[in-house]
């Protein structure tokens, strides 16, 4: 197991209403653009970033809801093997930070991790360039303590401010867990069908 | 309060199981701007994968609805050929009544309905049950655990468990039902390697969100023996296998080999030595294959029955063998979590490309004129649509055409071993007669149970109209039923569920409306080939001059275009 190990494949899912910011963080993150284009996540998917951690090489897979969050309608797929949970509001938008709750249980339940109270989140008050700012970092700070300690940043996603910080976070966090999927993925290879060259197919048992 | 939909789409589909989502996502994938709609709060309908508790609930609802207890029928009439009793077609000449008489479905008052000269509102009554006979047994000692450290213990030992297995608990249903991780496919499928699923999944780039095991053994129930084998699909199985002789491993591979060639060389299946249109079993007399070889060919490489002309069968073997070996010894994958996964997965294609997705919802009324749908009503919106495609469980029976319909016989089967002596078994099992039965056995390690335990899927064409009759029998030759311990070794069985699924061709259903499309719901088969043509056939009908499903870019294809920082616009 241990040389498996050197490659790790980080799932990271990012939540919250429509028009918080999700995709905008996460391109802004990877790509390191901002984008005023958008609606309502076209195109957006998931984006994959590389970086080097203790001698392990990390691709993190950061996971856009594509819009299905908008009717609450995100499939438990959606969910599968996530390693870290972002939560996202607009610190403008008071009902999108009171939706934090909401979003927190309903990946708690659709995920179903394996130990609920230790799962990584990270919560992300976003849009902090706005002038017209309505959620105070005590009261947003004061939820994630009284949700086991979540680490709490506050962006902007426009002007790249605490972006990078927020996800050195993410990552760190979330290589902390590790999911079945890695743990299984030792024992049974995985067939992604896109790669063309067959994996090593052998069962163990 | 919640956000509406918009006021217009070019496409509206009621239900999302794997083909309506297979259209939804190929209109999507073009531009089309699609709106996606399911009453139930899961993805897939009956192509979905549930939990333990999920499939518990739906089973028990299921035997509710058919009116508490389900006893099996008596007799053996043969009752798979039923007819949708259709009630008269529209009231042609007074729909407005109807619509008086059932103001209750509509969340919009008629009076703010817009229509044009000719148009009326016809509510969408709900669609018709395609599942009947339900019957699950639980087969555990329900006790609560006793100690609940045991539970992790296990957990920090897991390379013992199967080992260690008389030292942990039993299962109980409650364990069951508070374990995480299920994935049990109400419709289980497996993809041949080079089959249709696996190359529409790789060109239209949806593998991106998929995983596969491979299935790793085919098994074969010798003749008139509870035994199983394990079917050699390799040359160095063959070589290794321990029930043929000498001379039956030189004339099977001699057999693969000749597969192999037709693949290469398909102009040898024309003229196959005069046996084209003789039974497959003549040419395989002719060529010496003993008892067994015929057997095992037979019943678990071609998959025909014995009568099958030498041609078609010919052409199965080369499905068979050309998918081999590009995996796994086994030409078959199964997903990771569950072929409910699939669906879920063209519909997140669908809503990358724009695609809006609403659960636990569907329409309440559409505005027609004449035999055309222009718009459908959602709560109180009113939304213009071009096509509305719907499955057949979601379309009013009102709607149908009189049909004859083809019941499937299925069960589902949770156990603590597998069927033959592995601690991690994907199998593929296949049970000749008038009615083939199939039997996939997943596990554990395709992350679709907790760990040690087996699920086992069991479906065929239904003979006595009924599932536990139907099904009953190989269960009895596959799992140990008493509650004690494992007996000839056979695994024990913890709990079982049997059911039947109707299903009809939906090509012609409803003549009522010329812009409804409906989709089948799903048919016997091990792979998707049915489903997928369907979807493409509705898609080439709605859009003739269109690419279905054209490769889906990477996200690191995908560039933002536009980009700046210059001024802040709300993102949505």
């Amino acid at each position: 197991m241990s040389s498996s190990r050197k490659k790790v494949l980080l799932k990271v899912i990012i939540l919250g209403d429509s028009g918080v910011g999700k995709t905008s963080l996460m391109n802004q993150y990877v790509n390191k653009r901002f984008s005023n284009q958008y609606k309502a996540t076209i195109g957006a998917d998931f984006l994959t970033k590389e970086f080097e951690i203790d001698n392990r090489l990390v691709t993190m897979q950061i996971w856009d809801t594509a819009g299905q969050e908008r009717f609450q309608s995100l499939g438990v797929a959606f969910y599968r093997g996530a390693d870290c949970c972002v939560l996202v509001f607009d610190v403008t938008a008071p009902n999108t930070f009171k939706s934090l709750d909401a979003w927190r249980d309903e990946f708690l339940i659709q995920a179903s991790p394996r130990d609920p109270e230790s799962f990584p989140f990270v919560v992300i008050g976003n849009k902090i360039d706005l002038e017209n700012r309505a959620v105070t970092s005590k009261r947003a700070l004061s939820w994630c303590q009284s949700k086991n300690q979540i680490p709490y940043f506050e962006t902007s996603a426009k002007e790249a401010i605490n972006v990078d910080k927020a996800f050195q976070t993410v990552a760190q966090n979330g290589l902390a867990q590790e999911t079945e999927i890695d743990i299984f993925n030792s024992e049974f290879p995985e067939i992604k069908l896109d790669q063309s060259r067959p994996q090593n197919d052998s069962c163990s048992c | 309060m919640e956000p509406g939909f918009e006021d217009e789409y070019d496409l509206v589909v009621i239900g999302t199981g794997l083909t309506e989502s297979i259209v939804a996502t190929a209109c999507s994938r073009i531009g089309k701007k699609v709106l996606h709609l399911d009453p139930n709060d899961y993805y897939g309908d009956l192509w979905t994968s549930f939990t333990f508790p999920q499939l518990d609930d739906w089973a028990r609802r299921h035997v509710q609805l058919a009116g508490g207890k389900n006893l099996p029928d008596n007799g053996s009439q043969h009752q798979q050929q039923q007819q949708f009793q259709s009630q008269h077609n529209h009231d042609q000449n007074n729909p407005s009544e109807k619509v008086n008489n059932q103001t209750s479905n509509i969340g919009i008052s008629l009076s703010k309905v817009n229509l044009t000269a000719g148009e009326m509102v016809y509510p969408w009554e709900s669609g018709i049950n395609l599942i009947s006979n339900v019957e699950p047994v639980s087969y555990m000692i329900n006790e609560a655990p006793e100690k609940q450290d045991l539970d992790k213990a296990t957990e920090e030992e897991e390379e013992d468990v199967e080992e260690a297995d008389d030292e942990t608990e039993p299962w109980t249903f409650e364990k069951l039902s508070t374990e995480r991780n299920w994935g049990i496919d109400l419709v289980p499928r497996l993809l041949y390697s080079r089959g249709a699923m696996v190359n529409l999944l790789v060109s239209s780039n949806i593998c991106r969100y998929l995983s596969f095991r491979s299935i790793e053994r085919i098994l074969s129930c010798l003749p008139g023996t509870d035994e199983l084998m394990d079917v050699p699909c390799t040359r160095q199985d063959i070589f290794n296998d321990s029930y043929t002789s000498l001379i039956e491993k030189r004339v099977l591979m001699r057999f693969i080999q000749l597969c192999l060639e037709l693949e290469r060389r398909p102009d040898l299946i024309e003229g196959f030595e005069g046996f084209e249109e003789q039974p497959f079993i003549e040419y395989l007399r002719s060529k010496g294959f003993t008892p067994l070889l015929q057997h095992l060919v037979l019943n678990s490489i071609a998959m025909v029955d014995p009568t099958t002309p030498t041609q078609e069968a010919m052409e199965q073997l080369k499905r068979f063998v050309s998918s081999s070996g590009r995996f796994g010894n086994t030409p078959f994958l199964f997903p990771f979590y569950g072929c409910g996964e699939i669906p879920q997965a063209f519909c997140r294609l669908c809503a990358v490309f724009g695609g809006t997705y609403c659960l636990k919802r569907t329409i309440d009324g559409v505005v027609a004129k004449d035999d055309v749908i222009n718009s459908i009503i959602v709560g109180s919106q009113q939304i213009k649509c071009q096509n509305l495609v719907c499955s057949l469980s979601n379309v009013p029976k009102s709607l149908l055409v009189p049909r004859q319909v083809t019941n499937i016989s299925r069960a589902i089967f949770i156990s603590s071993g597998s069927v033959k002596d592995s601690q991690c078994a994907g199998s593929l099992l296949r049970f000749p007669g008038p009615f083939p039965i199939l039997v996939v056995e997943s596990s554990w390690a395709s992350l679709i149970a907790p760990k040690g335990i087996f699920v086992i899927y069991a479906w065929c064409d239904s003979f006595t109209g009924n599932a536990k009759e139907d099904l009953l029998p190989i269960a009895r030759k596959l799992f140990n039923f008493e509650s004690g311990d494992e007996m000839n070794g056979k695994p024990k069985l913890l709990w079982s569920c049997f059911y039947n699924q109707a299903t009809v061709d939906c090509s012609s259903i409803t003549d009522k409306y010329q812009n409804l499309y409906v989709t089948s719901p799903p048919v016997n088969e091990l792979d998707y080939d049915v489903a997928i043509e369907e979807a493409k056939s509705i898609f080439d009908t709605l859009l003739p001059d269109e690419e279905f499903l054209p490769r889906a870019p990477d996200h690191d294809e995908i560039v933002i275009e536009g980009t700046q920082t210059n001024q802040e616009i709300d993102l949505d």
